[in-house]
């Protein structure tokens, strides 16, 4: 069994609209997955089915030895953490220390610990210095690390990461990167859905395919990223160094810039690294 | 042609009337349900032409083509009117104090609990009642036959402020979208451990949580609002042209005129009742 | 073909803040040009749009030295709606563009149109050129709420595009969509470089701009730290340091560079990578034959 199982899993709106269609998947702890596919695939109904935001229509959904559909959200939410998409939605508080302090306190945890789990979420996400400054001061793209803060403080083993990517520049997506690599060699499993395909080749081992309403695949980034009738039927391109490399006929499934490099030098006749 | 296919189709000669000839309706109706109100000493303190009068919103809706969607939409002020005509029928004894009460019936349940319909009360509870369900089941009709951008555009044509006219218009649409903002925020706060549902303490917990964001939000997201409709010509002064076409349906002067003829009709007796 | 508008000098400060958003900025919009405004976020991008369209300080205040002019005039002598002819501007947020008072993306498109009192007769005529430019015109009879982000996008630019705009100025408009509607969005852009529109585009999908751009200008901390052509700036790998992110096919050819790989200039686009590189390739090949 792993750590998180999704069984035959279909989720229905209750007006009728059928979001997820009958998926399946398992997730171990401390695995390091990204979601990918267009809006209206499914991606966020599944993610939402992880914290009992929704609960299955159909199936079952397992984290650990918690069935989701015995708890409330507020319950699963200590086991899984989950970082909203627009930030304004979740920021009601006027200094950024007290809206990370925020979760830490709803679970009641000893003082001292509090305070070590809320400075460890600072420091990680670069807002330590921001900590005094209201939410609302700062850019809506930084914002976006005051919540991601605020789930971190929270310590729960699962972190969901929807879309975190979006509207991020150069440095926030390397911090972001960072965040996601420091998490993950802590043991957290992390599941996030993005819409950046370079941002999902460099940094997850795992990705998942959603298309309409269902798993198309699931894969390490070769697999996926390679899987051209996969990426054609989830609307998805390649990353633009696999793009290169497949109209050039050069390297095996290159994925990433340092790939790329090496695989061109090399038909360039450059046959090791002179730096 | 688009401009065709958002043009308001109404086959219904009432329903289709000009928004502002139905606006007169509603005053006139109003005003005759007041004046009817206020005649009840020839029938023992009752006013029983105003629980009449009821009837002929019904008979307006039944002309309208509107039946349905009038009695849909009219359900729960039946039932604020049975509440208000039960607390006042059982409760209210008198209307001046000291001077007891009359007992219309009295049930006998028990040693120390029987309860007892006032006949004050019931008049009052009538009154009462019958006042709300007249006054509110014209707005219904008026609503239920005629749509918002026909209202607005009415008013407009008849030279309200075009910015009243958004206000009202936008403030519609945007109960819908704030609803679906308050149900985001609330399970982003729910996913980071707040309980939303359960008795009223856990709900007040939950109340700053999910209306800060709300209201910030709402406040944030005004600026580039402001600034569109800045960019769409909002506040330009040209005057402006509308895609929409109102026409006259015919029903106007003779439905308008039915009530204003029923008023005065009321009205005289009224004044006879005074003089005689 | 000359300026159509004249940043001169210009510093700017929002109400009750010490530290300008702008500082020190002078360039030039030439008339038919596509020009990309790239930098990291909080840099000034937003900021400067809305001093190039007179929303600053018209409508959020502040302080401003120096002038915006449009056609020659400063922004700050325009009436009240009078530049919404000249320039067009489409939001971040498609959501907020909504007018929230029409029922039909039909409606909505005309809205503008309605308010600048244009007759009735001429408005379904434009309405439909802007539906087929931005590809909505299946979508006419929906209501605005419940059409996706790239499609409420592309109604923001049909009603932009409808009242007919010399000059458009396009903020982020795809930082909400996901890869499907950014495409859609993007196409739309394409086609407006040919109706010879002057376009001010700010976009953080650098790969998008490098495509798309002729002109870039990046700032930084409220500065122009370079204003020129795309292909000088694009391709310099000194950005990087400064925070801004090179198009995937600039930072390949600059890695390749650095290998010792004998490239004839730094590709940005898709199509100059396969050229550049593709030639290096063969070059090689040719050597070993003759060896």
């Amino acid at each position: 069994m792993s750590y998180i199982e999704l069984k035959n899993v279909s989720f229905e709106y209750p007006g009728g609209f059928l979001a997820v269609d009958d998926i399946s998947m398992s997730i171990e702890k401390g695995e390091n997955v990204a979601i990918v596919g267009q809006n209206g695939a499914g991606k966020t109904t599944t993610v939402k089915l992880l914290n009992a935001l929704h609960y299955p229509t159909k199936g079952d959904v397992l984290i650990g030895d918690m069935n989701t559909r015995k708890f409330t959200t507020a319950q699963v939410s200590r086991r899984v953490g989950y970082v909203f998409q627009n930030p304004d939605d979740q920021i009601f508080h006027s200094t950024i220390i007290d809206e990370v302090a925020f979760g830490p306190k709803m679970m009641r945890l000893p003082d001292d610990r509090q305070k070590q789990l809320v400075n460890k979420a600072l420091s990680m996400t670069g807002m330590k210095r921001y900590r005094h400054e209201n939410p609302y001061n700062l850019p809506l793209s930084v914002r976006k690390f005051v919540t991601i803060a605020s789930i971190i403080a929270m310590d729960c083993d699962v972190m969901v990461f929807d879309e975190p990517t979006a509207g991020q520049d150069y440095v926030g997506n390397k911090r972001l990167a960072k965040i996601i690599r420091t998490l993950s060699e802590q043991g957290k499993t992390l599941i996030t859905i993005s819409h950046d395909m370079v941002f999902v080749a460099d940094h997850f081992p795992r990705i998942i395919v959603m298309s309409n309403k269902k798993i198309i695949a699931d894969g390490t980034p070769q697999d996926v990223f390679w899987n051209l009738p996969i990426l054609e039927e989830a609307m998805l391109k390649q990353p633009y160094v696999s793009r290169i490399c497949h109209e050039l006929g050069v390297g095996d499934r290159i994925i990433r810039m340092d790939e790329a490099v090496d695989a061109i030098a090399f038909a360039c006749g450059i046959k090791e690294d002179m730096a | 042609m688009y401009t065709e296919r958002i043009q308001i189709q109404k086959s219904n000669k009432i329903e289709a009337m000009d928004p502002v000839a139905k606006l007169w309706i509603v005053l006139f109706y109003f005003a005759t349900s007041a004046v009817l109100g206020s005649i009840s000493s020839p029938f023992d303190g009752y006013s029983p032409m105003m629980y009449f009068w009821f009837l002929v919103v019904i008979a307006l809706a039944v002309a309208t083509g509107i039946t349905l969607r009038f009695f849909k939409a009219l359900r729960v002020v039946v039932s604020v009117f049975v509440i208000v005509l039960l607390v006042q029928a059982f409760i209210v004894e008198t209307g001046t104090s000291g001077e007891a009460g009359v007992i219309l019936w009295r049930w006998h349940l028990a040693e120390n609990f029987h309860p007892t319909l006032w006949k004050y009360g019931l008049q009052n509870g009538l009154r009462l009642g019958f006042n709300i369900l007249n006054g509110a089941s014209i707005f219904v009709w008026l609503f239920q036959s005629t749509l918002h951008k026909e209202l607005s555009h009415a008013l407009e044509s008849r030279g309200m402020n075009h910015k009243v006219v958004y206000v009202f218009l936008s403030s519609l649409q945007m109960i819908t979208v704030l609803g679906n903002k308050s149900k985001t925020i609330m399970n982003a706060q729910r996913a980071r451990g707040v309980e939303t549902e359960g008795n009223i303490f856990v709900r007040a917990k939950a109340f700053f949580p999910t209306m800060v964001p709300l209201v910030l939000g709402a406040i944030t997201d005004m600026e580039e609002r402001v600034l569109t409709m800045e960019s769409k010509g909002f506040s330009a002064p040209s005057k402006k042209t509308h895609l929409l076409k109102l026409d006259k349906s015919g029903a106007e002067k003779p439905v308008v005129g039915l009530f204003i003829g029923l008023l005065s009709i009321v009205v005289i007796w009224r004044i006879l009742l005074w003089v005689l | 073909m000359g300026a159509v508008i004249k940043v001169e000098n210009i510093t700017y400060r929002y109400p009750l803040t010490e530290k300008p958003a702008i500082k020190n900025l002078s360039f030039e919009i030439e008339e038919g040009g596509f020009y990309g405004i790239i930098g990291p976020n909080g840099s000034g991008k937003t900021t400067l749009c809305a001093l190039l369209r007179g929303f600053a300080p018209s409508f959020y205040k502040g302080d401003l030295e120096g002038q915006v002019l449009v056609d020659e005039k400063p922004t700050t002598a325009y009436l009240e709606g009078e530049l919404s002819l000249r320039i067009g501007y489409v939001f971040q947020n498609p959501f907020n563009q909504i007018s929230g008072v029409k029922d039909t993306v039909f409606e909505e498109i005309a809205y503008g149109l309605e308010n600048f009192g244009v007759p009735v007769d001429e408005i379904e005529d434009r309405v439909v050129r802007a539906m087929k430019l931005t590809d909505i015109e299946s979508l006419a009879m929906k209501k605005p709420f419940e059409i996706s982000g790239g499609q409420q996008q592309r109604m923001a630019l049909a009603s932009t595009l409808v009242l007919e705009p010399g000059i458009l100025i396009i903020d982020e408009p795809t930082s909400q969509l996901d890869p499907e509607g950014t495409e859609s969005v993007f196409k739309v852009i394409e086609t407006l470089k040919q109706t010879k529109k002057t376009v001010i585009l700010v976009e953080h999908k650098i790969d998008l701009i490098a495509e798309y751009a002729e002109k870039i200008i990046v700032l930084k901390n409220g500065e122009a730290i370079r204003i020129g052509d795309k292909q000088d700036i694009l391709s310099d790998i000194a950005l990087e340091a400064e925070g801004i992110q090179l198009p995937q096919y600039a930072a390949l050819g600059s890695r390749l560079r650095e290998r010792g790989v004998d490239l004839e200039y730094i590709p940005i686009t898709e199509k100059q990578a396969l050229d550049v590189i593709g030639k290096a390739i063969s070059k090689e090949a040719k050597t070993n034959v003759v060896h």
